[in-house]
């Protein structure tokens, strides 16, 4: 085994004094660790970090493999206390080595889960001037600054990432960009590049399933968005974005109960806002309303928890706020209170429906330009921008956006699609 | 109605910590990347009956394997081009004259199940292999400029992958219905295989890791170890690698095919009778802006990961620079001459902690062996027979193993290894204790084959348990 092999002749260094021997042996023996442990569940890796850092308190390349097994950890259950634990140890690591490059990555990656996203920016250049030739670093930064909106200097630095290694993290970055550039065919045949080249940790590879799942839905390819999703649950069960992803493909052909069951298993997993207004539309367009009410108190709730914790931004909130006329003063707060904290199109599409549901049509429209400047292929997009134009008069363009998003997908939301489809009967 | 909404509130609580209700979009990064990094390669005269005038080099990759890791287990990435480089004229200067590309492709057929194999398979045709896969070889030669494609095998059967050993019910008599069926005879008289197998590697890293808690007598083991060549673990030690599978390419190759003179050579003092073999694994740039090209079609490949001799990266390329290493060519490895042409373990360790007397840098014996580093092979050392191999190969006058002959699976390269780098093939140090070390364990822990590709059958998943499976006991679970 080639990466082995050393073992043998450099554990001899714990022996000794000689710093540089005690880094190697360790370097290797973190090696094996980690192919050994390759195919563990991330509790699993956990618990074994924990025992190595119990055995070993003094080596920081324990406590970094632990910092990340935690974020890996938030990564599948959106569980924040885990952030807060691998948050502490980077802390404690870089207080006691401020050059730490793996704890200084590690940062980085906590820096972006936070939304900091101009702090993450400024460490992954400083990292990227510290190891120009590492990958990561050049993927934090484009993920920092495609945040902020920064799209030119994003795909730059993506596209470093992804010619000093191509692998599932550099590839899923392109097919992003592709995507968000209109170019929806590449997209999917680089994302499923992305899957070939897999990950030891099956959420990764199920994380790009999802994408592709999503690409496809948003482009109409019902059928295999389905599967996807069905690849993406296989490959890591339970698993709370392909299961609403499922709930999307079975709305999409009005089949409610089966959309109710997914939503209800990926709510269960992870109750997001997101996931509990999806099954406030199923429910209504199942008919039970009572049901609907309660996923309408539990939004409402979501908020007021934000709201008591002086949660100023939250662009999800404001779509489903602005997508069901509630709160609409609420809406555009949490939308422009987001743009503070980044400037990307979702952001700049939320502030525009937030805008238009708020009558500020004018607005709304300069938001929307900055959401469509490169013509990405989201059919809400499009169907936003053509409500926006319909309000002022341009009834032309209003008719070709609506045309165009209900062309990318006739279905695309369970609410939204058929206002789309009134309003396109009424402006022809 | 207020029951439901306090209990809505403690779950909104719970899963939405404010700061972050909203998304963003959190791509994975990767610390490790399993499919497209290599673990060992082999290479030497085949030593099957008949077949001496053949090469066998075979690579191995994604270690550690479950053999129970359903229901997908382990496949090729179709993302990654698996390469064999050979270099065959100009003194081997670690530029390729020739490579030999492995390209998988995946097919997922009609699946009615949750499983990737489905029934008591009858062979490796059975549409119970949902998870079918596929390869296309290209053979490169780069004097001539020409490629070759092959799709098929001389009677036109697809060149598929070795379906996993799932157990006696659904995979029966695996080796016979499926391990052998999968090498395929190409009309070029190549002969080829892709599939699970037994990791051949074996060494003692439990015992290792314990911070060097070595099972007596190892590290120094007594010379009457040296000379058996096979099942001569010793008692205590333990294989760590027994019991696990890897995913293997091999190829056997006619050698006339592979000389610069297209002949079988005999003379060792003729340039033209050594070659250099190395393997490596690449993956398609792609512009993430968009562009007219397709990127699949357009891509350039960039090299991830390369392998020659067993031990360079690890023991003789510091940390810091095993990125660019792998990311370099062979024909390059003079700038890290400075590094394994005096490997501070040699001195720093084995010097300093073991006391044991090294030969002085620079160390020409090893710069000989590792820049470029590419694995030599003499093709007028006639391969030996099984009955007659030694693990420790040259070191113990059998010179058709590691590092003359290239390496064999049975090759001890841990404990040549080890012994090479405290300098028993410089004169004056070939003694006690040099030549006496070893980690303890002497032998794969399943039987290798003698014929193609060599590496034993995979353990079974069914088989496989920490009471019944292998795991050092040397209980073949292949079958």
């Amino acid at each position: 085994m080639k990466i082995t092999i050393l073992f043998l002749l450099a554990i001899p260094a714990f022996a000794q004094t000689s710093a540089s021997a005690d880094r190697l042996a360790q370097a290797y023996q973190d090696r094996i660790l980690t192919e050994a442990t390759s195919s563990m569940k991330t509790d699993d890796h956990i618990s074994m970090y924990e025992t190595l850092v119990k055995a070993q308190p003094e080596v920081p390349h324990y406590q970094n493999l632990l910092a990340g097994a935690f974020i890996q950890k938030v990564r599948e259950s959106m569980d924040y206390t885990y952030l807060e634990r691998a948050s502490q140890i980077v802390n404690n690591v870089i207080g006691q080595d401020a050059k730490n490059y793996e704890a200084a990555r590690l940062r980085t990656e906590i820096s972006l889960e936070r939304h900091d996203f101009k702090i993450a920016a400024d460490y992954s250049r400083t990292l990227t001037e510290w190891s120009p030739m590492d990958p990561w670093n050049w993927g934090t930064l484009g993920d920092a600054l495609t945040e902020m909106g920064d799209y030119d200097k994003a795909a730059d630095a993506y596209q470093k990432m992804v010619s000093l290694r191509p692998d599932l993290s550099s590839y899923n970055r392109a097919a992003y960009f592709r995507f968000i550039y209109d170019d929806p065919v590449n997209a999917e045949k680089i994302m499923r590049m992305a899957i070939a080249a897999g990950s030891p940790m099956a959420e990764n590879t199920a994380w790009c399933e999802v994408e592709l799942g999503k690409i496809l839905l948003k482009t109409g390819k019902v059928r295999e968005a389905g599967q996807a999703y069905q690849a993406a649950l296989r490959q890591f069960p339970n698993y709370h974005p392909a299961l609403a992803g499922m709930a999307h493909v079975a709305a999409a052909q009005s089949d409610w109960k089966s959309a109710i069951a997914s939503m209800k298993q990926a709510q269960a997993a992870t109750p997001l806002p997101d996931y509990a207004a999806a099954l406030y539309d199923y429910y209504m367009a199942a008919g039970e309303m009572k049901e609907a009410e309660k996923q309408k108190e539990l939004i409402f709730v979501t908020d007021q928890v934000g709201q008591a914790a002086k949660e100023k931004a939250n662009r999800n909130i404001a779509i489903i706020y602005a997508d069901h006329d509630w709160k609409l003063d609420r809406a555009l707060e949490l939308a422009k209170n987001e743009l503070e904290v980044r400037g990307d199109i979702y952001t700049y599409d939320a502030l525009a429906w937030a805008l238009y549901k708020n009558k500020d049509f004018t607005a709304a429209a300069d938001a929307m330009k900055k959401a469509l400047q490169f013509q990405t292929p989201e059919p809400s997009f499009y169907y936003h921008a053509g409500l926006i134009a319909g309000a002022l008069g341009k009834k032309e363009e209003a008719r070709e956006l609506l045309k165009k998003a209900l062309e990318l997908n006739p279905n695309f939301d369970t609410r939204q699609a058929s206002v789309a489809g009134q309003a396109l009967k009424e402006l022809s | 109605m207020l029951s439901n909404v306090r209990r809505t509130m403690v779950l909104a609580a719970v899963a939405c910590a404010p700061l972050f209700a909203a998304s963003h979009r959190n791509g994975p990064l990767l610390l490790e990347d399993q499919t497209a990094n290599l673990n060992d390669l082999y290479v030497f005269r085949s030593y099957e009956t008949g077949r001496s005038n053949y090469l066998v080099m075979s690579m191995s990759v994604q270690g550690f394997q479950n053999p129970d890791n359903g229901p997908s287990y382990y496949k090729f990435s179709d993302s990654v081009l698996y390469r064999f480089n050979i270099n065959n004229q100009r003194g081997l200067d670690g530029n390729p004259d020739m490579q030999i590309d492995f390209v998988f492709q995946t097919t997922l057929r009609p699946n009615p199940t949750f499983v990737s194999y489905f029934g008591a398979l009858k062979g490796i045709d059975d549409p119970g292999i949902f998870l079918y896969q596929t390869y296309v070889i290209v053979i490169r030669n780069l004097a001539t400029n020409t490629a070759t494609y092959i799709y098929t095998d001389q009677n036109g059967h697809a060149l598929s992958v070795a379906p996993p050993n799932l157990g006696p019910k659904s995979t029966p008599a695996y080796e016979a219905n499926f391990g052998h069926p999968s090498v395929f005879t190409l009309a070029n008289g190549m002969r080829v295989f892709a599939g699970p197998r037994d990791d051949a590697f074996y060494f003692d890293s439990g015992g290792t890791f314990d911070t060097l808690n070595f099972r007596a007598p190892a590290p120094v083991i007594p010379a009457s170890a040296d000379t058996n060549t096979g099942g001569g673990t010793y008692p205590n030690a333990v294989d760590g690698f027994a019991g696990y599978n890897i995913s293997l390419i091999a190829v056997e190759v006619p050698i006339q095919m592979l000389t610069s003179d297209g002949t079988i050579p005999t003379n060792t003092a003729n340039m033209d009778a050594h070659i250099g073999v190395w393997a490596s694994t690449h993956r398609q740039i792609v512009t993430v802006r968009p562009s007219p090209s397709d990127p699949i079609s357009y891509g350039n490949y960039v090299q991830i990961d390369r392998v020659g001799n067993p031990l360079t990266v690890e023991a003789l390329i510091p940390l810091p620079m095993k990125d660019y290493w792998n990311r370099s060519a062979p024909a390059q490895d003079q700038q890290f001459a400075q590094y394994i042409g005096n490997p501070f373990f040699a001195t720093g360790i084995l010097n300093g902690v073991f006391g044991l007397s090294v030969p002085p840098a620079p160390r020409n014996d090893l710069l000989g062996v590792f820049v470029p580093d590419i694995m030599r092979v003499d093709l007028t050392i006639p391969p030996t027979a099984p009955a007659s191999q030694n693990r420790l190969g040259p070191l113990a006058g059998d010179n058709a193993g590691w590092p003359f002959g290239g390496r064999r699976p049975i090759d001890d390269v841990v404990d040549i290894g080890f012994r090479a780098l405290a300098g028993v093939l410089v004169s004056g140090y070939g003694v006690a204790p040099n030549n006496q070390l070893g980690d303890g364990v002497n032998s794969n822990d399943v039987p290798l084959q003698n014929v193609f590709p060599f590496h034993a059958a995979p353990h079974a998943g069914y088989l496989h348990s920490q009471e019944n499976g292998t795991n050092g006991k040397g209980t073949p679970t292949g079958q």
